[in-house]
């Protein structure tokens, strides 16, 4: 998918302005956001549940290519076909030109993100194959030839009317109104696809190393059509999908869904271990699978955005980033919103173009408070905006191209702020001569239109005057009173 | 496309390993070993059929809340006019059913005779063969219900579990727009828990199947705005029979 | 000895006469180290690491000792204790020094409740409140129940629940002016939030915070008094001089 994270700014001022948005992205709050924090009050063990998670992500990354080596070497076992994409476009290409040898004339897809980076339904469409979106949300969006706005919900930002008039030209121009007809018209339209489609194409929840299982969980049934109408089955997965044992799918499922809608489970969990048997009455004759780096070596090769690779996917730390509530998913500008997405974006596309993505956070928390698997997500922001700045933190330096956004002026306001820092009479003589300077425009201690970098600041907020005395120049006397309280017997309470 | 030795290669490097197994974490249940899960297994299916009242009790509520439609059966018997009664009750006049052996205890197919049900049973008929799938999926999608049984049921979120395999498909229980399901008393575990530990076995025992399904409703959505509506592109309804 | 913070010693000297006052009166000898300027955090949450570390070190400098080190900041405890140690994780005298004085720091009312133990602390004040959960003081700190506690023991406050108390009010810092757009759309939420209560007063634990939402309930013609917690325990406590 093209990156537009560069609009990032115009995109979310449009969005803050429109009411319809800011409606449907409430529900996150009400909806998805308050579904977690049930599911995590009343499941046995959740906290332990979340540290074990991330325990067994960590060492998987730590260990990945074992795993991803354990993994191929099963689905193979199991009668699958296994590729590795290093980048986007060759997964893509990959998947064309299955399509084509085998005669593929439709391909039914299931909700797979990493499809999203490859722009593979524009790679069908030019290569003369028919792709067909089958999650309600997906079809949606692909009708309104969109990008995806939550990872879970994609069309979360569509009233019931534009879903009305995407859906129409499909069943002859018959439009209907209310939310439960849609949802019929949308089953009608799409059940003949389900039964003459060659090929199903289909993402991974988890990837299991042990037995070669893909995991695919849905509500709608279409992941279940997609690997068991069409002939060939199809799986695109990023390679930080693995998990080491058919036993710790339990607790990724908890923890998955719990998260992802506040549901105990989701409706279906299908669980594929290569295409069917012989004796099977039906099923894909064929299952191939592959496997795409497309960037996510470069999370892998910082320690200190490694664990970006953790992520399973659930959508939980954008229904709780107060940000993303606010500026929608569009505003990220590729296939990932929220807060894993203002860093996997500029770590996988490259800081340059989406270099307002980690400036774009509060830095308030609720993203790792709601992870499954306690990502430090806003640990990973800070690290992204010291090599926006800085070039290079730590030891490693993966963005060649990372540079100041803001250009020289800001470094120097940073010099001049570290110097004022420095000795405690600079840092009180700088408070007093602002002070002095801006008494002409404040009235009764207040500023309405702040000076240069800060005048954002007052667009919305009347901005104070730095008080008239320092707390330093108080001290003293706040002491002295203090001390001669307590000798007339202390205060009221205490 | 990439050769596969070199992508695990670059992995490697980036992570500064060597080419060699690392030790286990104790936090994944690949640090379990084959003996003891075998008698973790055992323990499992102990379990299973010592607490088999009160699981399957546990399943009826939680099924319900799942929006699948309980019924409760005695007997086979029971179970058998309680699928005809859904079939009834759903206005099904044809069905295609599985040919999971619960349906060798349910008289099933006499009860959905006696009603004028058209029954297709799974596996008659050569279906393994590519022009008995092409027959079977257009029978899936077009007949009123779909019949199965279930290999378990997991009372912690009201689901069950089918592997497809001979005489039982993965279309039957999707395309259909009722579904109606045979649980019996004993296949109920406490939660998904017990059941990977059941499918691990199976792994190592090398009798893992091709597939599992695990349904835990009618299928449902809510794409457009955030409402959740039932019946999508799975059954509209799903129905439950409890049989013990 | 008080860490008094940047923000509050030029922009909100009030609310650490309150502190200094609150603590006072609950026995504790408060000593404010006059070399102090700030702990850094404005230049590390903008990426400028390399300025903030100076800083930061000098704050090392400043607060080297066996003291505690109470600050009225929950952003500023936290640059310390949580955010040191990956400042200086280059360093390994610095971090174990920045280790030992993270060991040292406390918020305000984590100190009063966890270290004085006291929550009672025999207040009393008259009106209506809503109590804001800053962000780094309850994420970062993990504080949220002493608060909570302090606020309860004071005798005829009549604290309301305020909606959607957990979510960020927008202020984050640099954040604030960099991205003031989404701040303002954060604030204003919050502020609806605020005024729905109907209290009186609004009160949170951190000065940054403090100065946004008052600044847009100004803004918003909204009268709203909002207090930090330090002061509102300080009007609670204090004994009219005869």
């Amino acid at each position: 998918m093209e990156v537009k994270s560069g609009e990032f700014r115009k995109v979310a001022a449009a969005t803050m302005t429109d009411p319809r948005l800011q409606e449907a992205l409430d529900g996150v709050y009400t909806g998805f956001y308050k579904g977690r924090i049930v599911q995590a009050l009343t499941t046995d063990r959740w906290e332990e549940q979340r540290e074990q998670g991330r325990a067994i992500k960590a060492h998987v990354i730590e260990n990945l290519d074992y795993y991803l080596g354990m993994f191929t070497e099963n689905v193979e076992k199991n009668g699958g076909h296994v590729y590795f994409a290093a980048n986007a476009a060759e997964a893509a290409r990959y998947v064309v030109d299955l399509a084509k040898s085998r005669g593929v004339k439709t391909v039914i897809k299931s909700k797979s993100m990493v499809s999203e980076e490859m722009g593979l339904n524009n790679v069908l469409e030019a290569a003369g194959v028919e792709p067909v979106e089958t999650d309600l949300g997906e079809y949606i969006i692909q009708l309104a030839r969109e990008a995806p706005y939550h990872i879970i919900a994609p069309a979360i930002h569509k009233s019931k009317e534009q879903v009305a008039d995407l859906l129409a030209p499909q069943s002859g121009g018959q439009k209907v109104e209310e939310i439960a007809a849609l949802t019929r018209q949308a089953r009608e339209q799409l059940r003949p696809v389900f039964q003459r489609a060659d090929m199903g194409v289909t993402g991974v929840n988890f990837a299991v190393a042990e037995s070669g299982s893909v995991v695919i969980v849905t509500n709608e049934g279409n992941g279940r059509m997609a690997t068991s109408a069409p002939r060939i089955h199809m799986a695109c997965m990023g390679m930080e999908k693995v998990i080491p044992s058919v036993r710790d799918l339990a607790l990724f499922l908890r923890i998955l869904i719990r998260s992802a809608t506040g549901q105990r489970i989701s409706n279906y969990v299908s669980m594929i271990n290569g295409p069917r048997r012989p004796d099977e009455h039906d099923g894909p004759d064929e299952f191939h699978l592959v496997i795409v780096d497309n960037g996510r070596l470069r999370l892998l090769a910082d320690p200190a955005l490694r664990e970006a690779l953790y992520c399973i996917r659930c959508g939980a730390c954008m229904n709780a980033c107060p940000v993303y509530r606010k500026v929608g998913g569009h505003s990220y500008g590729w296939v990932y919103p929220g807060p894993i997405g203002a860093v996997v974006t500029p770590a996988m596309t490259g800081l340059k173009q989406a270099k307002d993505l980690p400036f774009a956070s509060s830095l308030c928390g609720a993203c790792r408070e709601a992870c499954p698997v306690k990502i430090d997500l806003p640990r990973m922001l800070l690290e992204l905006r010291s090599q926006a700045v800085e070039g290079t933190a730590g030891n490693i330096k993966h963005q060649p191209e990372a540079r100041n956004p803001e250009g020289p002026a800001e470094r120097l306001v940073w010099r001049a702020w570290r110097f004022g820092m420095g000795g405690r009479m600079r840092f009180d003589l700088g408070a007093r001569l602002a002070r002095v300077a801006l008494l002409p425009v404040a009235r009764r201690g207040w500023l309405k239109k702040a000076p240069g970098p800060a005048s954002g600041w007052t667009t919305s907020r009347d901005f104070p005057l730095p008080a008239a005395r320092s707390f330093r120049s108080r001290f003293k006397r706040v002491k002295r009173a203090a001390a001669r309280e307590r000798t007339m017997g202390g205060g009221h309470g205490a | 496309m990439t050769d596969r030795g070199a992508f695990l290669r670059a992995v490697r490097v980036v992570l500064d390993r060597r080419d060699e197994a690392p030790s286990v974490a104790p936090e994944t249940g690949l640090s379990v070993g084959r003996d003891e899960l075998l008698a973790e297994a055992e323990r499992v299916r102990a379990e299973a059929a010592r607490r088999a009242g009160p699981l399957l009790d546990a399943l009826a509520e939680s099924a319900a809340k799942n929006a699948w439609k309980v019924v409760r059966a005695r007997t086979n018997e029971d179970a058998a006019e309680a699928v005809a009664a859904a079939c009834r009750s759903a206005g099904a006049k044809s069905v295609v059913r599985s040919d999971h052996n619960v349906f060798t205890r349910s008289p099933v197919d006499r009860a959905l005779a006696a009603t004028g049900v058209q029954v297709t049973v799974l596996g008659r008929g050569g279906t393994a063969s590519d022009a008995g799938r092409g027959r079977l999926k257009a029978e899936a999608f077009a007949v009123d219900a779909g019949i199965t049984g279930a290999d378990y049921a997991i009372a912690e979120t009201g689901t069950i579990a089918l592997h497809p395999r001979a005489g039982l498909s993965r279309l039957v229980s999707l395309a259909p727009p009722v579904h109606i399901a045979v649980v019996e008393r004993g296949s109920v575990l406490p939660s998904l828990d017990e059941l990977f530990v059941l499918e691990r076995e199976s792994l190592l025992r090398g009798e893992l199947p091709s597939y599992m399904n695990l349904i835990s409703g009618p299928s449902r959505t809510g794409d457009i705005e955030a409402t959740i509506v039932q019946g999508i592109h799975g059954p509209l309804e799903t129905h439950l029979v409890l049989v013990g | 000895m008080l860490f008094v913070t940047c923000l509050v010693d030029q922009m909100a000297p009030q609310v650490g006469e309150s502190v200094v006052r609150v603590l006072e009166r609950l026995g504790v000898e408060v000593s404010f180290p006059r070399s102090q300027t700030c702990c850094g955090q404005p230049a590390f949450n903008s990426g400028y690491r390399a300025d903030a570390r100076p800083v930061a070190k000098r704050f090392l400098d400043v607060f080297e000792g066996d003291d505690l080190i109470v600050t009225p900041s929950g952003s500023c405890a936290a640059m310390v204790r949580n955010f040191y140690p990956e400042l200086f994780h280059d360093d390994p005298k610095l971090l174990a020094r920045a280790r030992r004085t993270g060991e040292r720091v406390w918020e305000f009312s984590e100190f009063i409740v966890d270290v004085l133990g006291r929550s009672d602390l025999g207040g009393r004040l008259e009106g209506s409140a809503t109590y804001h959960k800053c962000c780094h003081l309850l994420r970062e700190l993990g504080v949220d129940r002493q608060p909570e506690a302090l606020l309860k023991g004071v005798k005829g406050l009549e604290l309301r629940s305020l909606s959607r108390a957990e979510v960020c009010c927008g202020f984050g810092g640099t954040f604030s002016v960099k991205m003031a757009d989404i701040s303002t759309a954060m604030m204003n939420e919050k502020l609806d939030s605020v005024q729905a209560t109907g209290a009186r007063m609004l009160i949170a634990g951190d000065a940054g915070c403090i100065m946004h939402m008052q600044g847009g309930l100004r803004r918003r013609g909204q009268d709203t008094e909002v207090v930090h917690i330090a002061q509102l325990l300080d009007r609670a406590t204090v004994r009219p001089t005869p």
